[in-house]
């Protein structure tokens, strides 16, 4: 019983994870997209601070409270699920006010909206608005700020992440190819390698290809300077038996992702050019398949009209009997009132059973096909890699620092904590991500001449666009750190 | 059966010298000094501990020779495998008459990278030279490293009656390990069956020759005389045949314990 009833909330457990993130990653693109910048920013950051303040009050009552407080936050934590959508809604429409818009985007306003709010006390409508003005003013702001300066953070994490993941697989590669001493292993890490590099070769040749990207002198320059490094690195691990061959098809890959996440237009139409191929295969295969033949259409066109013709055969019937006239009045009226009152029910029933069904099923299909606009199959596939990536990190790391049990302990503790609080990383990540490939966050970022205090008057100033200077950073960040290991672990 | 074999090479040894010193060999002599051998085994030859010596190294280098042999073979047929597929891709993207077109041509033409890569990185790692081309030199290095105890690795080339007794017996050791699976596995017969024991002594009867079939130790003629050469010779077939019967009444005797 008590295995059974653990295993019943496990279960549980995992479903409502699995719900509050599906809804999550489908409602977010929505409010971007419907809402706008303003509204997206504050359902996310309204998410983000919600599902802290429950996680940080039941590890709090887990520790310290007892088993009421326990059950009290275990409410609160799972009733946000319920929330989302309600949140969303509220946000939607609060943000699609005109004067709030016009207010957002003209801040000299400030004082004279306030000023109005004092004087019509009683307008529920400007009430409203100015609580959105000032909510998206103090709490929305910073956290937009803070979303626009963590690049760097995400970006040269998830090369630093992606490094040790790749070591990580070719230490296991090694430890199988010559502990295990396994032939099969081997000839099988060779075939994987040999198609990681040729899907990476054909992905480098659709850059120079596809007319997208505008491939400046600096641009190309750079670009040959990294592919010769990491070329070069790549072969100096396999001759020198230090890397090995499957590490050096990985980095390889891992930099021909990078450079495709400089230009967002180049990721996108290769995110979608691949999935275009997946949906011609897909409406092919539909082609072939009868219109017609959910069941739905079925059961309107063959099951109630055969309950049709099935009804109206009874009442010729009960006309044609012959016999007496009062036995012959008694049976006529008795159909025919039969008839007149169970019409009724009969259309009822009849659009009941179709309409309702319908009804519910073009409801489902509106909200996905608003997802399917919504949510951009690049972005999604980048924050998959991402969370991949850092939960590797995550394990890779305790496994590393594991000298003895008392810091295993610590770090297994400090990795638990970080899983509680993954959903709230993950919607800043995907945030994040979503004002990337909109060109919603900071284009320009000056690398020099900025201020007079530290350059002089005369100085130009350089400026360069931020998201693609943080990927070219992580770019040589991860060549140096691939190389000290190679060269390093040598000695 | 050791201290026979050990007292026969005795006595063999002990009969050349005898030969060699007194000219005919008398029978009241041998029998005496074979028994004095069996009697005190601090006596026995610095021959045959040096031909035991031998023995032991020559097992351990058909071991190896063996190793290495099915390792070049695996990887001879892996690489063959990709060569066979990349020229029938190569042919069918450049020779054939009508135009490959389409998503057809795409994939022709990543099946055609994704072997020459392959390929390469095959050799450019390593495992080419480890897998093929070491093994196709074994003997030579082998023979290199042993020149100077003045022995020879060589290999023994069979005849045609003894590949075919080979090639019979195991066929015949396959057919009876078929059906001792199908009857235990599908008739469900026990071991003590009569059928069954008529095919388990067909796998015995039939098990593969051992000792030196297919790589041998040679004694270099310059060092060593004709005598001591042939007694190797005659000493480790002898070994081998003794080993093979033990082996052979060994596992008949396993079957009364599983009765």
């Amino acid at each position: 019983m008590t295995s059974l009833s653990k295993s019943f909330m496990q279960s549980g457990r995992i479903c409502a994870a699995c719900f509050y993130l599906l809804f999550t990653l489908l409602s977010i693109p929505i409010s971007f997209k419907v809402g706008g910048l303003e509204c997206g920013l504050s359902f996310t950051v309204t998410l983000f601070t919600l599902y802290f303040i429950t996680t940080t009050l039941n590890v709090l009552a887990r520790r310290h409270g007892g088993r009421l407080y326990i059950f009290f936050t275990n409410c609160l934590y799972y009733s946000q699920h319920f929330i989302i959508a309600s949140l969303l809604y509220l946000f939607l429409s609060g943000f699609s006010n005109d004067e709030l818009g016009n207010v957002l985007k003209n801040k000299y306003n400030e004082s004279e909206s306030f000023l109005e709010a004092l004087k019509n006390s009683l307008n529920s409508n400007q009430i409203n608005y100015v609580l959105y003005y000032y909510y998206y003013r103090f709490v929305v702001q910073p956290w937009q700020f803070v979303l626009t300066k963590s690049t760097p953070f995400f970006t040269l994490s998830e090369g630093f992440f992606t490094i040790l993941a790749i070591q990580a697989v070719g230490e296991t590669n090694r430890w199988l190819s010559n502990d295990l001493n396994s032939n099969t292993w081997i000839i099988s890490s060779l075939l994987t390698s040999g198609g990681v590099i040729t899907a990476s070769l054909y992905y480098l040749y659709r850059i120079y290809v596809t007319p997208i990207w505008p491939l400046s002198i600096q641009t190309a320059s750079l670009l040959g300077l990294v592919l010769s490094m990491v070329c070069g690195l790549g072969l100096y691990g396999i001759v020198s038996q230090k890397g090995s061959v499957i590490e050096s098809s990985l980095f390889f890959a891992y930099i021909v992702r990078c450079i495709y996440e400089i230009s967002p237009k180049l990721a996108t139409t290769a995110t979608d050019e691949i999935l275009n191929l997946f949906k011609d295969v897909w409406q092919k295969h539909q082609r072939n398949l009868p219109t017609a033949d959910n069941l739905l259409c079925y059961f309107h066109n063959v099951i109630l009209k055969n309950a049709e013709v099935l009804w109206g055969s009874f009442i010729p019937r009960g006309r044609k009997k012959t016999g007496d006239f009062h036995d012959k009045l008694i049976s006529i009226l008795s159909f025919e009132k039969v008839s007149l009152i169970s019409k009724p029910f009969w259309k009822f029933f009849k659009n009941f059973t179709f309409s309702v069904p319908l009804s519910i099923n073009e409801f489902c299909q509106v909200t996905i096909k608003m997802a399917s606009e919504s949510v951009s199959p690049a972005i999604v596939i980048n924050l998959c890699f991402r969370v991949l990536m850092f939960y590797s990190a995550t394990r890779i790391i305790p496994a590393l620092q594991r000298k003895n049990d008392k810091q295993l302990r610590k770090s297994r503790r400090i990795m638990k904590g970080l899983y509680w609080y993954s959903p709230c990383i993950l919607i800043a990540m995907y945030t994040h991500l979503i004002l990337q490939y909109s060109g919603e966050l900071k284009k320009d970022l000056c690398i020099w001449g900025c201020s007079e205090k530290w350059f002089g008057v005369d100085q130009p100033e350089i400026i360069v666009d931020s998201w693609g200077f943080w990927n070219w950073c992580n770019i040589f960040c991860t060549i140096l750190v691939y190389a000290t290991e190679l060269i390093g672990s040598g000695s | 059966m050791e201290p026979e074999s050990i007292g026969d090479v005795g006595n063999h040894a002990q009969d050349d010298s005898a030969s060699i010193v007194s000219g005919p060999r008398r029978r009241s002599t041998s029998k005496t000094s074979s028994a004095k051998n069996i009697r005190n085994s601090s006596n026995i030859s610095p021959a045959s501990m040096i031909f035991r010596n031998l023995l032991i190294l020559e097992d351990d280098l058909r071991r190896q020779a063996h190793e290495q042999k099915i390792l070049k073979w695996q990887f001879t047929l892996f690489l063959a495998s990709m060569a066979g597929v990349g020229a029938f891709t190569f042919y069918e993207l450049y020779f054939t008459s009508d135009y490959v077109k389409g998503l057809h041509r795409v994939i022709l033409q990543f099946t055609l990278s994704f072997i020459s890569i392959t390929v390469v990185l095959f050799h450019i790692s390593g495992q080419y030279r480890r897998t093929i081309v070491i093994p196709r030199r074994f003997f030579t290095s082998t023979n290199k490293g042993i020149r100077q105890f003045n022995v020879k690795l060589v290999k023994v080339q069979s005849t045609w009656d003894e590949k075919y007794t080979d090639s019979v017996r195991f066929v015949s050791r396959t057919i009876a390990y078929c059906n001792i699976y199908c009857l235990k596995k599908f008739l469900w017969l026990k071991d003590d069956n009569a059928i069954v024991k008529f095919w388990k002594s067909v796998t015995i009867q039939s098990q593969p020759r051992i000792g030196a079939v297919d790589v041998k130790l040679v004694l270099n003629p310059r060092a060593f005389s004709a005598e001591i050469r042939e007694g190797w010779e005659i000493y480790r077939d002898e070994f081998w045949a003794r080993e093979g019967a033990r082996r052979r009444k060994q596992a008949h005797e396993l079957r009364p314990k599983s009765e």
